[in-house]
């Protein structure tokens, strides 16, 4: 089905989002925001946004998930009417209707968390083994490299210093599973680092970050992993459902099938592109 | 949530809404209640098997002792220490 002027797809590593926008400025708005162009593929899941111009008093709340709640006939409503829509599973379609301040810049980082949710979505239809992970990313040496850590551990810090390579983000990355292993990819989602190129790279190493005065690579225990890792998977929760006690488990599950299978080490960094060397002897092309 | 100190005799087992994930030779346990996980390794492992609902943190400190080189004033204040630890985020009830 060909594209309309006023419909933006979003590609997230071949499950296709389709945004059907109100006007032709929106979805070239969305085109904008997210740097790339409207992806030609076939959509898994349709989608109507609408701008909803009333008021917003309560609080916006960091999390769209936990202020969520799914009624049985699939219409859902999250922080007091901040997003409504309604979304059928079984169709892949639905609509989502946020507040007009949700498209206002940097608000749009609030707006996006609900296209995680259909990009959960989408994943049923599109049968990816693929995860949304809270992370930055490069690419280097054909290799992708994926830090991660909680809030201020230096994501940002540490792909502000990595301008010699690929840079896929600092906020949210695709891992996706493939017959020849995992894959990082580069998403649309922004952080506050805009100067990314897309890009995909066989996943070579997860690094949890600390920063520290000298640069230095550590080993790390898999349980420890796995646990920090589990906390940056985006909850795979989509715009049918609401998080449960199944989600924890289902993060934590995800992060050990991930490390069953790629390398994690302590990346001790100080601002400065210094520690590239330690991470490309270890995990570089040559010494594979 | 206010911190209790254990004593020797109670006897405590596993909040029985955490889910376990056994992971290499180390534990996370998840409690979905509250979105937190945490992870165990080693004695933390150890003593966390002994919390069977059974044993009293007196049996336990004599396993630990049996198992480490450790002395006993040391492995009591470590019990402890490891048990409000875990009580404090949830993971304990009584026997």
């Amino acid at each position: 089905m060909s594209l309309a002027a006023n419909e933006y797809r979003l590609d997230l590593g071949g499950t296709v989002l389709s945004l059907s926008c109100p006007t032709e400025r929106l979805a070239g708005g969305l085109a904008h925001w997210f740097d790339r162009d409207s992806s030609p593929a076939e959509p898994h899941v349709r989608l109507d946004l609408e701008v909803v111009s009333e008021h917003h008093d309560a609080d916006l709340p960091n999390s769209l998930l936990t202020t969520k709640i799914v009624a049985e006939d699939g219409s859902f409503d999250v922080a007091d009417g901040l997003i409504t829509g309604r979304y059928d599973p079984r169709l892949g379609q639905g609509v989502i209707r946020a507040k007009q301040l949700l498209f206002e810049v940097p608000l749009v980082r609030v707006l996006e968390q609900i296209f995680y949710q259909a990009f959960y979505s989408a994943r049923a239809h599109s049968q990816a083994d693929a995860y949304l992970v809270h992370s930055s990313a490069a690419i280097a040496d054909g290799g992708g490299f994926l830090f991660v850590g909680p809030s201020e551990a230096g994501k940002s810090t540490a792909i502000q210093n990595s301008a010699a390579h690929h840079v896929l983000g600092d906020e949210m990355h695709l891992v996706r599973n493939t017959p020849d292993g995992w894959v990082v990819e580069g998403t649309g989602f922004n952080g506050l680092f805009r100067d990314k190129k897309p890009g995909k790279a066989p996943l070579r190493a997860i690094f949890v970050l600390d920063k520290t005065p000298e640069h230095g690579l550590r080993e790390v225990s898999k349980v420890q992993a796995v646990t920090t890792i589990g906390r940056e998977i985006v909850p795979p929760v989509g715009l049918e459902s609401m998080a449960d006690e199944t989600t924890l488990p289902a993060m934590v599950d995800a992060a050990g099938r991930i490390l069953q299978s790629v390398p994690v080490r302590c990346l001790e960094f100080r601002p400065d592109p210094g520690f590239w060397p330690l991470i490309l002897e270890e995990f570089g092309k040559s010494t594979r | 949530m206010a911190e209790k100190n254990a004593a020797m005799n109670e006897v405590l087992t596993l909040n029985p809404d955490c889910v376990v994930r056994e992971i290499g030779e180390g534990l996370v346990i998840l409690v979905p209640e509250t979105s937190t996980t945490h992870s165990l390794e080693k004695l933390g492992v150890f003593i966390w098997r002994q919390l069977d609902g059974k044993r009293d943190l007196a049996t336990v400190l004599e396993a630990i002792v049996s198992e480490y080189e450790v002395t006993e004033d040391t492995a009591r204040a470590d019990l402890l220490a490891f048990v409000d630890e875990l009580r404090n985020a949830n993971l304990l009830q009584a026997g």
